[in-house]
């Protein structure tokens, strides 16, 4: 991973990489500034380009070597290799992705980005990584932000930030296919780079899997839906389109398609089928002023999930149109302003709840001395709630309790300070905010009553605040060169205030007839504070790594026996301590590799012998992967991955245990 | 007046007992390449490069061989004396660590030819006489006089500025 290697992160890229290396239209061609910088360089951090080394966050580069070598068949697979990245696999094919702890069910505290457009899916702030459309294969770097940077980015990027970065239609040439078998597990993936002519370069991938379920999910679906376990399904379609205007200005376009069949829960288990679309249309200009970005995209999502008493039909679209311009005025002066607008709307069949947001952002970056850099980054969100159509029958709130809205503003301030030429520091401090959902702010759903005369709704809150964290952090950076390497260590803090579950009230709205209204609310707040160490080597072919990851999380939260569903207890559902470790060797053609992860003991909701909404015991465990890898020739590449190799079952988090997996994979380029 | 003497002498005692310049090395000259390759407006492929003649012009044109290649661009290197730069044609100077006393001589040629001027003499590119100053040792360092690229007429791409330290 890159930051095992920056240097050989950073060859790997320049390998990606088309022979030219002039000024990309797009402004920031990757490949060509790792190859001249010898290490990966990233935009998430402050919007404007910088080298990882650089950043006044802390930050992961995990490139397409890394992805590779990790043996992982899915995003979260190759995330879990970093040690301050939680991973909770609740069924086979869903996964939820937190960093530093926190993590939950659906979990709404992370900002996950293809290429700049938004993957996350807007009606619960989650992500469904099956249905992100991309193929690990066209993967050019996996960037990895720890701790909020919503000043950057706006809501959801609370707990951190993954943005991926896919190789360019127009830079580079990338084709590819690959074959995956295993025990109960099929996929497949294609990918496409081709120029039609000198200025217009297209982007074709598709992908899928084919799972069965593990044993684990029988067990819960039997429980929770008196059925036996769905097997979980996934295709993705991505076409994008890039036109180069003039050496300097390129028109892009981008389409995608994805559906995802699988169980998860929000609260009880139910089977999800997510159908998702996507279409963006972006601009990006060097101009005299600096470099010029705009962008209109929309995301639509059609959900039917499959609970115990009703199928729910969710239809969500969001609309964002966002412009920025990145500016050096001065030789020491990088600025950054940026304006967005965002319209999130949700259909439940009988009426539209929608928000709409505006924002203002700006950042200044400041190269006070030449071992002295200063950022401060600022934005400003208003948004505005709203609900047209109608209601369910007897429902007790009416549209009027939905125009409500909130202003908040976000910052990040950092400060990167290089002491030798071998050591830096970093000091970062941030204010960042969650919106809430829209199914948080807006559900409407009757559901079985109790007893007989009665009417119960699941309903969301519209006077729901927003989740505000604050994270202060202090890093220290010191490079290795006798090893080819670096160690890293941080420390840090973090308040995270008004966090939200659902099901937390229980209202009596009428007595006569009875109508009772459970919904979403504010549960109090948790801090956390932690220490982070790594340290990454070479020695000749063989490359090596280790990570530790310490956290104390402290609740002061309604109990969670108070909560009605999906109760959050982060106390003890985040592991104090996480370790990895992993060494890999790479011959001239073969290679191979082994990883570990531990995994400290946790309290989970959703234990099979406790039931879904009580916490029960985990303990520490460990999960060790291996990967071998043959370049059977110039095009043609054999891959076996074993994952969760010492025990057939392993319970980590969440419902079912996960189990052994052995894929043999071929690859081959043309 | 005395003590600017004995200060001046001191200076070329201590100049002339000093090890060798640094040798600009095949890593800096592969930074170099590179760099070019985000000159806005430089041709592609084959870029004939003008080596400022005298103190470590052998050994860069040794170390440079048939030719570096980076960024799109290969810089094959000539040999060129300071008197003889503004004749050359040359949109690609490289200027060797000891040059100092000609700087702003190899300033004037490259302005009149709009030519990029690389080193890894910091001090050219701090004095405004450089365009751009390279250190490939022990981090990848690039340093771009704003005053110098704006008199010779060199633009780089925004992101490339943002990147890197301008002076």
């Amino acid at each position: 991973m890159s930051n095992i290697n920056l240097r050989l992160a950073a060859v790997t890229l320049a390998g990606v990489a088309s022979i030219s290396g002039q000024a990309a239209a797009d402004n920031v061609d990757r490949a060509a500034f790792a190859e001249l910088f010898n290490e990966p360089v990233t935009t998430s951090a402050t919007g404007a380009p910088q080298r990882a080394t650089e950043a006044p966050v802390n930050m992961t580069i995990l490139t397409q070597d890394d992805i590779r070598a990790s043996g992982a068949s899915d995003i979260p697979g190759v995330l879990e290799r970093l040690a301050n990245v939680d991973v909770m696999r609740s069924f086979r094919g869903a996964a939820d992705v937190s960093i530093r702890g926190y993590n939950a069910q659906s979990s709404p505290r992370l900002l996950v980005l293809v290429n700049g457009r938004q993957v996350y899916l807007d009606h619960y702030g989650m992500t469904n990584w099956d249905a992100i459309p991309v193929q690990l294969g066209e993967i050019l770097q996996i960037e990895v932000v720890s701790g909020p940077n919503t000043a950057l980015f706006g809501f959801n990027a609370v707990a951190g930030v993954v943005n991926i970065i896919t190789v360019d239609a127009l830079r580079d040439d990338v084709d590819e296919a690959s074959v995956s078998v295993g025990a109960g597990y099929t996929a497949g993936s294609a990918i496409m780079t081709t120029r039609l002519g000198q200025d217009l370069g297209v982007r074709l991938s598709i992908g899928g899997f084919d799972a069965d379920a593990w044993e684990g999910d029988d067990v819960a679906a039997q429980t929770a839906l008196g059925t036996d376990a769905f097997d979980p399904n996934a295709r993705t379609v991505a076409l994008n389109a890039a036109y180069a205007l003039s050496e300097k200005t390129r028109l892009e376009f981008e389409t995608t398609w994805a559906n995802s069949e699988r169980m998860e829960r929000y609260g009880d288990p139910m089977v999800s089928d997510y159908e998702t679309n996507s279409f963006k249309v972006g601009l990006f200009s060097d101009t005299s002023l600096g470099m010029f970005n705009a962008q209109v995209y929309s995301n639509t999502l059609d959900l039917v999930m499959q609970t115990a008493f009703a199928p729910l039909t969710i239809d969500n679209s969001i609309t964002v149109a966002s412009a920025s311009l990145i500016a050096k005025p001065a030789p020491a002066h990088t600025l950054r302003i940026a304006g967005e607008y965002r319209l999130n709307e949700y259909d439940d069949g009988l009426g539209t709840t929608s928000y709409n947001v505006h924002a203002l952002s700006g950042m200044w970056n400041w190269q006070a001395s030449p071992a002295l850099a200063l950022t401060a980054a600022t934005r400003y969100d208003s948004l505005e709630l709203q609900r047209e159509g109608a209601s369910p029958t007897n429902f007790p709130l009416t549209n009027d309790a939905y125009s409500t809205d909130f202003n908040e503003w976000s910052l990040n301030l950092g400060a990167v300070y290089k002491v030798s030429e071998q050591d830096s520091l970093r000091f970062s401090a941030a204010r960042g905010i969650g919106s809430p959902s829209l199914l948080e702010f807006g559900f409407q759903l009757q559901v079985p009553p109790p007893a007989p005369g009665m009417t119960v709704f699941y309903m969301g809150n519209p006077d729901l605040a927003p989740a505000v964290v604050y994270n202060v952090e202090f890093g220290w950076d010191h490079n290795l060169p006798s090893i080819e390497g670096r160690f890293r260590a941080a420390v840090f803090w973090q308040l995270n205030e008004d966090l939200r579950a659902l099901g937390v009230t229980s209202t009596v709205y009428s007595a006569v007839p009875m109508i009772i209204g459970s919904g979403g609310g504010n549960v109090g707040e948790s801090e956390m504070h932690g220490v982070e160490f790594g340290v990454e080597g070479r020695s000749g072919d063989i490359h090596w790594d280790a990570q530790y990851s310490w956290r104390s999380v402290e609740d002061d939260m309604i109990p969670a026996a108070a909560v009605a569903t999906a109760p959050l207890a982060f106390e003890t559902t985040s592991p104090e301590h996480v370790a990895t470790a992993g060494v890999r060797w790479v011959g001239e053609r073969f290679e191979l590799g082994a990883d570990a992860r531990y995994t400290s003991e946790t309290m989970q909701f959703g234990v099979a012998s406790a039931g879904f909404d009580t916490l029960a015991p985990v303990d520490a465990y460990v999960q060790v992967n291996a990967q071998a890898a043959w370049r059977a020739s110039e095009t043609v590449r054999v891959e076996l991955s074993g994952r969760n190799l010492l025990d057939a079952e392993t319970q980590t988090v969440g419902i079912s245990p996960n189990e052994r997996s052995v894929v043999l994979t071929l690859r081959t380029s043309f | 007046m005395k003590s600017r003497f004995v200060a001046a002498t001191l200076a070329a005692l201590m100049l002339a007992s000093a090890p060798a310049q640094a040798e600009t090395s095949a890593r800096d000259l592969q930074v170099m390449a590179r760099a070019v390759g985000f000159v806005e407006g430089l041709p592609r492929g084959n870029v004939t490069v003008a080596v400022v003649d005298g103190p470590g012009a052998d050994a860069i044109v040794a170390a440079m061989g048939a030719g570096v290649a980076g960024g799109g661009v290969t810089l094959v290197p000539r040999k060129v004396a300071v008197g003889a730069l503004a004749g050359s044609g040359a949109r690609v100077i490289i200027v060797p660590e000891g040059h100092g006393g000609s700087h702003a001589a190899i300033a004037g040629a490259a302005r009149s030819l709009r030519a990029i001027t690389l080193s890894t003499d910091m001090a050219c590119v701090n004095s405004g006489n450089c365009v751009v100053g390279v250190a490939a040792e022990p981090r990848v360092e690039i340093v771009v006089s704003r005053a110098a690229s704006a008199a010779n007429g060199i633009a780089f791409g925004q992101a490339f500025r943002v990147m890197i330290r301008e002076v």
